[in-house]
């Protein structure tokens, strides 16, 4: 009951603040989970995402065919992880999660006692791609624009006792499935009902999906007008976009949920969809360096953000945060300071958060 | 059912690999021929995982093995979490891309065999491996 109230009186407020925005996309601080569309202020309805190359290929060449004048799809919006089509030799669950041994002639889990900071380039790469015809707010008739983006974590640092877990964990849920597969009466179906499973299987992803110590995430994006359909425009006006950001985690009380986050930031974007009183487009550019230091106890965060903006203007942020995770899948957030764009006047915001929690930190509450 | 001419030969040894971003283990079973043809549980050593350096297995502690039945289980579990169905099926697939049961000590030698995929995502994310080969 307490926690519907809660969600009435955030609720409220964070759909008249939504409606309020525009392209408050564009303007998110963490590194987005997928540029290409950011740079388009898309949210495709239906994001594909296939099952081979092949089947990438044949649903680009099946969109050639359906009439589509330029040749491409309409309005396709497709994101692809690359290091699912690979075939990786030897790779296994340890050595997926970038552990790996300091002496390769050792036979043993205990083996596994170093990491690869720089393993997730590549494993957790995604490319992110749409073509969409639109008005973007600027064109009195819709345009056709294509965008590319690319997302990747660049570094990723676990600390030495959180590599000592996860393998004292891995062994207890190793000897679970080893004896459960070793039976022949056992049917995978038994292990939905398995509490045992649940233990081992509940303690290894917990200590396989602690916050690292250190995080480096980045994106890039770019996006263009393909095909005019108004000769005034130029052709190769669009959007650039790069961001990158560091989340150094300090643990503290020793329960594996409080965190010290020290955030920094640093982005950079040039928005060629921007139109004057003569209606001619032109470009700005701004620059956002920052940081944001924040104390995360169990379910609640709080901390405090600044940003300056340079480029084609000179701003800054500064701004006090909370956050609440009711669940995995709501949060509420709150800000209370002065925003970019809003001149000498202290602004406020209340939010809720939809959407699958992943335990990465992120700077919250855009603009 | 893969069949596999194994003779008098003996031992008939047992290699199973697979690449993947799960946890995988495996376990074989021999038929036993006086208690109609049920699979028995095997000793604990036929039971390993991928972390475990798999390599060859020597069936029926090299034994021969004429006549009976082996099968081959392999269990694959996420205990990291897969975020979404369509990862999982990729994950899935790309285990099975990477998947072998060989044979070797017969004819030819080594050889390999065919699987089959059954797979869970929820409640729980598993899929399971099986190849059943008779010896004749």
């Amino acid at each position: 009951m307490r926690i519907k109230l809660l969600l009435g009186l955030f609720i409220v407020p964070f759909m008249m603040w939504s409606q309020s925005t525009t392209n408050t996309q564009l303007t998110n601080l963490a590194p987005p989970s997928s540029p290409a569309f950011v740079l388009m202020d898309i949210s495709p309805s239906t994001v594909y995402t296939p099952a081979s190359i092949k089947a990438l290929s044949f649903q680009v060449l099946n969109g050639l065919g359906s009439g589509n004048t330029d040749g491409i799809p309409k309005n396709f919006a497709a994101e692809i992880v690359p290091f699912w089509y690979t075939n990786p030799k030897n790779m296994n669950f340890l050595t997926y999660h970038n552990l790996k041994k300091s002496d390769a002639s050792n036979a043993s889990v205990d083996g596994y006692d170093t990491q690869n900071v720089f393993g997730d380039i590549f494993k957790r790469a995604s490319i992110s791609f749409a073509y969409m015809d639109g008005t973007f707010d600027v064109f009195e008739t819709p345009q056709n624009f294509i965008s590319i983006g690319a997302r990747t974590t660049l570094v990723k640092m676990l600390r030495k006792q959180d590599i000592k877990n996860v393998i004292t964990k891995y062994k207890n849920y190793d000897q679970f499935i080893k004896d459960f597969v070793g039976n022949p009466n056992n049917s995978i179906t038994d292990l939905q009902t398995s509490t045992d499973f649940k233990r081992v299987y509940d303690e290894l992803n917990q200590a396989i999906n602690i916050k690292p110590l250190l995080t480096v995430d980045l994106a890039l994006a770019y996006s263009t007008l393909l095909n005019n359909n108004d000769s005034n425009f130029n052709d190769t006006l669009g959007r650039y976009g790069a961001w990158i950001s560091t989340d150094l985690a300090l643990g503290f009380a020793n329960n594996g949920n409080n965190y010290i986050h020290i955030y920094t930031v640093a982005r950079y974007l040039k928005d060629g969809l921007n139109i004057d009183a003569e209606n001619k487009l032109f470009n700005t550019e701004t620059y956002d360096f920052g940081g944001k230091l924040e104390m995360e106890i169990d379910k609640l965060s709080v901390g405090y953000e600044y940003l300056t903006r340079e480029g084609d203007t000179d701003e800054y942020r500064s701004i006090g945060t909370v956050r609440y995770r009711v669940s995995n899948a709501i949060t509420l957030t709150g800000g209370f300071g002065k925003n970019f764009n809003s001149g000498d006047d202290t602004i406020s915001l209340l939010g809720v958060k939809w959407g699958i929690n992943t335990g990465e930190g992120a700077l919250p509450i855009g603009n | 059912m893969s069949s596999y001419q194994v003779g008098a030969n003996k031992p008939i040894k047992l290699k199973v690999s697979i690449s993947t971003v799960g946890h995988a283990a495996t376990a074989f079973f021999l038929n036993d021929p006086n208690n109609d043809g049920e699979f028995l549980p095997p000793p604990k050593s036929n039971s390993f995982s991928n972390t475990d350096n798999p390599g060859w297995r020597q069936i029926n502690e090299g034994n021969a093995v004429q006549g009976r039945t082996i099968k081959v289980r392999t269990l694959l579990t996420f205990p990291s979490g897969m975020p979404d169905e369509n990862t999982f099926n990729l994950a899935v697939e790309q285990a099975k891309r990477s998947y072998k049961v060989q044979l070797s000590g017969g004819t030819p030698s080594p050889a390999e065999f065919s699987f089959e995929v059954s797979s869970i995502f929820s409640p729980v994310q598993v899929a399971e491996f099986t190849s059943v080969i008779s010896l004749t």
